[in-house]
């Protein structure tokens, strides 16, 4: 079973710095799914099992507000946990997002050890993918 | 004529006497399973999600984890003629200590295998009751498919899923 | 006032044999050796007989069969025949059905065991020096139980009500509704059988781990997170159910870690079936 994670931010460069950052922290994901703003990502969620997303606030198209409030309203998706990485330090969005279902907030610019805690107290400490077989596992079929 | 469905445990069956029983569900997850057509009902009770955990421990018991046993439930009935599209789906369980959150939630971590595996197998579960503090007991029956649920300091009730 | 008749009914429950109440002493006490309660208990035939058995069952593995106390101290070790000693003195009052716990027979007894034995576990993988109290008052912890259910079973309504509605723990709704709640109970107990202060402090304090016992950090943490690897499992799981607080210091303390919780839930379950069979015996069955 591998770990799929998500991270979706307008700018390509900020998502292969957290890309890098999970990687560093030791995290076995099976796969990074990016996308560049909430509409993107409610895609994509609907296309592949994420077990974790990654999303700033500030986007086009859908912000990170509101796209956390509609995977929450989604049964297929509401049970995944949100990380919000965001340079919006303000008391009025770290409240708003964690009322929306965030399960974390992390402010940038952020230290590899931030980002390494928060997935370490939402997902546990091994994320392993023994068998090492990405794609979809025989046994594991029914 | 009583099946018990005991921790680490799966039990299907097509005997029209038989009652599907599993106990105390308090963070383990129990996934019920009953074809209408061909009458059968199967009854999974695991207690931790992942097998990678130990390897050996799921060589002996692939009970014991959710992306384990929840395979082998279901072709489990299919043996006995059930058909993926035919079955419904009950998902009991996964309670969690008070203020628990994140942390050590092995009752959260037994609930999303669960969905990951569903998810990947197209399966929708037809009736969930997860999470809260409390422990739940689900009795099946072979014959109709009637279940009924007893939540910790509550009276049975029948659940509509059928 | 209902407070006093509930304590009074502390004297109602079968008192443990003298042999039971010897070793109890011995257990309790710091200054004394262990090897005294071979002394103590070859003269009880029964409790012999009965600790002969379960030291023979399938949980000790042991490839011998154990016929006398002596051989058994020999391979089981004092700490582990110190426990089983307990096990057999302290059954009687915990082996039957609490309805209002919604527990049938058995079940509390069984809850007692497990978590002693995993309580024994964590204690022996730290070299803990105090095991067979901490055995002694895992088994004994809920004890208080025994005495609240038919006020339990009363008050039900308003008891529930308290912890679905304003999320308390069940502890906290018992203390609320009957004015104890048992734990307190059981360390009133463990009082009056004359158990260390050390161990009183454990039982009154076996959902509160916050409480530091003086000089020595580990054995309510270590209780704490057998009861907690039992309530997960389901195991004692009456009406109560998980409805008590979870520490993550708890788990800090000990340096625990989720993986290391996984791996004691499922090591326990491989004994499973050997606990139960040692539940079989000790229950009188």
């Amino acid at each position: 079973m591998s770990f799929n994670v998500l991270i979706v931010d307008d700018s390509s460069s900020m998502r292969a710095v957290i890309k890098k950052t999970i990687r560093l922290s030791g995290f076995d994901v099976g796969e990074y799914l990016e996308a560049g703003d909430g509409r993107e990502a409610l895609e994509l969620l609907s296309n592949k099992w994420v077990d974790l997303v990654l999303s700033d606030i500030n986007m086009p198209n859908m912000n990170g507000l509101e796209f956390i409030a509609e995977m929450k309203k989604n049964e297929l998706f509401s049970s995944i946990p949100v990380i919000m990485v965001t340079t919006e330090g303000s008391e009025k969005n770290i409240q708003e997002s964690i009322r929306l279902g965030a399960s974390k907030y992390i402010k940038k610019p952020f230290l590899p050890e931030d980002i390494k805690k928060a997935m370490h107290s939402l997902v546990g400490e091994e994320v392993r993918d023994v068998r090492g077989d990405k794609e979809s596992d025989a046994s594991g079929d029914f | 004529m009583e099946i018990v469905v005991g921790v680490g445990d799966m039990k299907v069956s097509n005997n029209p006497e038989a009652v599907i029983i599993t106990y105390a569900l308090g963070s383990c997850i129990g996934v019920a399973i009953y074809d209408p057509f061909v009458k059968v009902g199967g009854v999974l009770h695991y207690m931790l999600p992942e097998s990678s955990l130990d390897p050996g421990k799921a060589g002996k018991n692939p009970f014991m984890f959710g992306d384990t046993g929840i395979p082998l439930l279901f072709k489990e009935t299919y043996k006995y003629g059930a058909t993926k599209n035919r079955l419904k789906v009950m998902v009991l369980g996964g309670a969690q200590i008070l203020d628990q959150g994140g942390l050590f939630n092995i009752g959260n971590r037994n609930h999303t295998i669960l969905r990951k595996m569903f998810w990947k197998n197209n399966v929708t579960a037809s009736f969930e009751d997860v999470g809260g503090v409390v422990n739940r007991t689900l009795k099946l029956e072979v014959k109709t498919g009637e279940a009924l649920l007893k939540i910790s300091g509550n009276e049975s009730r029948k659940i509509p899923w059928i | 006032m209902d407070l006093d008749i509930i304590i009074r009914k502390i004297d109602s429950l079968s008192p443990v044999s003298v042999t039971g109440s010897k070793v109890m002493e011995i257990i309790s006490n710091p200054e004394s050796s262990l090897g005294e309660i071979v002394d103590v208990i070859k003269y009880d035939q029964g409790l012999t007989a009965n600790l002969l058995r379960l030291c023979n069952s399938a949980y000790f593995g042991l490839r011998v069969k154990v016929e006398s106390i002596s051989q058994a101290v020999a391979y089981l070790g004092l700490t582990k025949v110190a426990g089983v000693v307990m096990m057999a003195s302290l059954s009687k009052n915990l082996t039957a059905a609490q309805k209002g716990y919604d527990l049938n027979e058995g079940e509390l007894w069984k809850y007692a065991v497990s978590s002693a034995l995993i309580v024994q576990s964590l204690a022996e993988k730290r070299n803990l020096g105090n095991i067979p109290c901490l055995f002694t008052s895992a088994l004994l912890k809920d004890i208080g139980k025994v005495i609240l259910s038919t006020h339990i079973r009363d008050a039900f309504q308003q008891i529930i009500i308290k912890v679905q509605k304003e999320g308390l723990t069940f502890l906290e709704a018992e203390k609320e509704v009957l004015g104890i709640d048992h734990a307190e109970l059981g360390a009133m107990v463990a009082e009056k059988w004359r158990f260390s202060p050390e161990m009183v402090f454990i039982i009154r304090n076996h959902h509160d781990p916050m409480k530091i016992l003086i000089g020595d950090d580990l054995s309510i943490p270590i209780i704490y997170l057998a009861d907690t690897v039992c309530m997960m499992v389901g195991i004692g799981g009456g009406a109560d159910g998980l409805a008590y607080r979870y520490y993550q210091e708890v788990m800090d303390r000990l340096d625990f870690t989720e993986l290391d919780l996984q791996k004691t839930i499922a090591d326990f379950w491989e004994k499973n079936k050997s606990v139960e069979e040692m539940i079989n015996i000790s229950g009188g069955h």
